[in-house]
């Protein structure tokens, strides 16, 4: 079913068509927090918190429009903002901020450390960017959106956008390239 | 562990130098991310159930409204001095005194009194805010921003029913007295003054220019009064023209009541 049609049934106060849409977009709300946070407990709770926000809010929801995704996207990094400006987090959650523990079922042993160290450098990169440039990348990257959209979830005009994910980029390099290399050297010495 | 495989249009953007298309897709493609099982969505799903929007008929919202606003105005009433409650009492007996015994001019009367019970609303709303009483009184039984509005809207409420009691008083005490003309002399000045009060309130914040807004009030309109010329001008004027003075009376007010909104709760937050 199109994402306008199971809203107008939500509307109407079906519950089998909400669970529906959230079974639709849970992965892509969870997945874009994780990438942000790098932290699966946190995760839960904000992607539980964006989708509240959103049933709350989905009468002012233009079905008109489209972009359901655009939507529920926007939710979610205005969520992940609110909790880092949070004095919440300033006072309690920045001291709980977790190891990962990515469950990796590899092929064999080497496969999975090269993979599981591949990982953390991404990971590391990414988590290392400032939020605005961090935000435009994900977007951009993990979810093919266009500038404009990005420029529309993000509250700032394309050529904003742009230049966050150029410079991001650059900075995504300089992190793993510059790991790679303390890499070379520690494996040298 | 199977990677993503990542698929993205960059053809609207630079990349920097030596960064191609396969390079970011199978850069980015490392950072997974492990899904959480069903039993998570079916918990994120359970509580959204009580957020679902009921199909409800017009008159249940309309009992939904009422309901809501008896509740906050409920909660309002008691945070209201009872200094507020007598005093502007006492003015309207006054009014309706000097009318009755020393024969005053029951339009200039009520024009000059219809507006200071809003104006001495805002009062309230404003000491409230400075004593920092607004925060404990809202402890999670009702928003800030619901206090503040309750609040105005309940001393406007209550303006409007002591302007039409003595409104009613003064046309059973004196024959001449006009009903139409009695209710556009009061509900003019009420809407402007408490427009302009507003306004002037949201402006400059403090408990002293609410003060100056009502003694400038009452400066003008006993000069008025005072000046036989202004007030033959201000009774003649016919009921189109005071029609079309109400409504941009009643526009500006409430234009200057989210503006005050605005400046008191949204600003308190923040802080």
């Amino acid at each position: 079913m199109e994402d306008e049609a199971l809203i107008r049934e939500i509307l109407s106060g079906s519950k089998s068509a909400m669970e529906l849409l959230v079974k639709k977009y849970y992965n892509i709300v969870f997945s874009y927090i994780y990438r942000y946070s790098g932290n699966y407990h946190l995760s839960y709770d904000l992607t539980q918190e964006t989708f509240i926000k959103m049933i709350k809010a989905i009468r002012t929801f233009k079905i008109s429009d489209g972009k359901f995704k655009s939507y529920i996207l926007k939710i979610a990094v205005n969520t992940c903002k609110d909790y880092y400006k949070s004095n919440y987090y300033k006072n309690v959650g920045k001291n709980f901020e977790e190891f990962d523990d990515e469950k990796i079922s590899g092929e064999n042993v080497s496969d999975f450390f090269e993979y599981k160290e591949d990982r953390q450098k991404v990971k590391k990169a990414i988590l290392n960017l400032p939020d605005f440039q961090r935000e435009a990348i994900l977007l951009k990257f993990y979810y093919d959106m266009k500038i404009s959209e990005i420029a529309d979830i993000t509250n700032a005009n394309e050529s904003t956008v742009k230049s966050r994910i150029y410079q991001g980029l650059e900075k995504v390099r300089k992190e793993i390239e510059g790991g790679e290399k303390l890499d070379k050297r520690r494996k040298e010495i | 562990m199977i990677k993503e495989e990542k698929k993205f249009d960059i053809e609207e953007m630079d990349l920097p130098e030596g960064m191609t298309t396969d390079y970011l897709s199978d850069l980015f493609s490392k950072y997974t991310v492990n899904m959480p099982d069903e039993c998570e969505i079916e918990r994120v799903i359970n509580s959204l159930s009580e957020y679902i929007p009921q199909k409800t008929k017009w008159y249940e919202k309309l009992y939904k409204n009422f309901k809501y606003f008896i509740e906050r105005w409920n909660i309002s009433l008691y945070s209201i001095s009872h200094a507020y409650w007598i005093f502007t009492l006492c003015l309207y007996i006054f009014g309706f005194y000097i009318v009755y015994s020393n024969g005053v001019n029951p339009y200039i009367t009520i024009m000059l009194i219809s507006p200071l019970p809003f104006v001495l609303g805002i009062l309230e709303v404003i000491k409230g805010r400075e004593e920092g009483v607004l925060e404990l009184e809202m402890s999670c039984r009702i928003s800030n921003r619901e206090m503040v509005f309750s609040k105005l809207t309940l001393a406007g409420i209550y303006n409007i029913i002591l302007n039409t009691l003595l409104s009613i008083m003064l046309i059973n005490i004196n024959e001449n007295v006009d009903i139409l003309k009695v209710t556009m002399v009061c509900l003019t000045p009420f809407t402007f003054v408490s427009a302009v009060s507003l306004y002037i309130c949201s402006k400059t914040r403090g408990y002293y220019s609410c003060m100056a807004c009502i003694f400038i009030w009452i400066a003008i309109s006993f000069s008025i009064s005072m000046s036989p010329k202004y007030i033959n001008r201000f009774f003649s004027i016919d009921f189109f023209q005071y029609l079309l003075i109400l409504i941009s009376g009643v526009l500006l007010l409430i234009f200057n009541t989210k503006k005050f909104l605005k400046t008191n709760v949204l600003e308190k937050e923040v802080n």
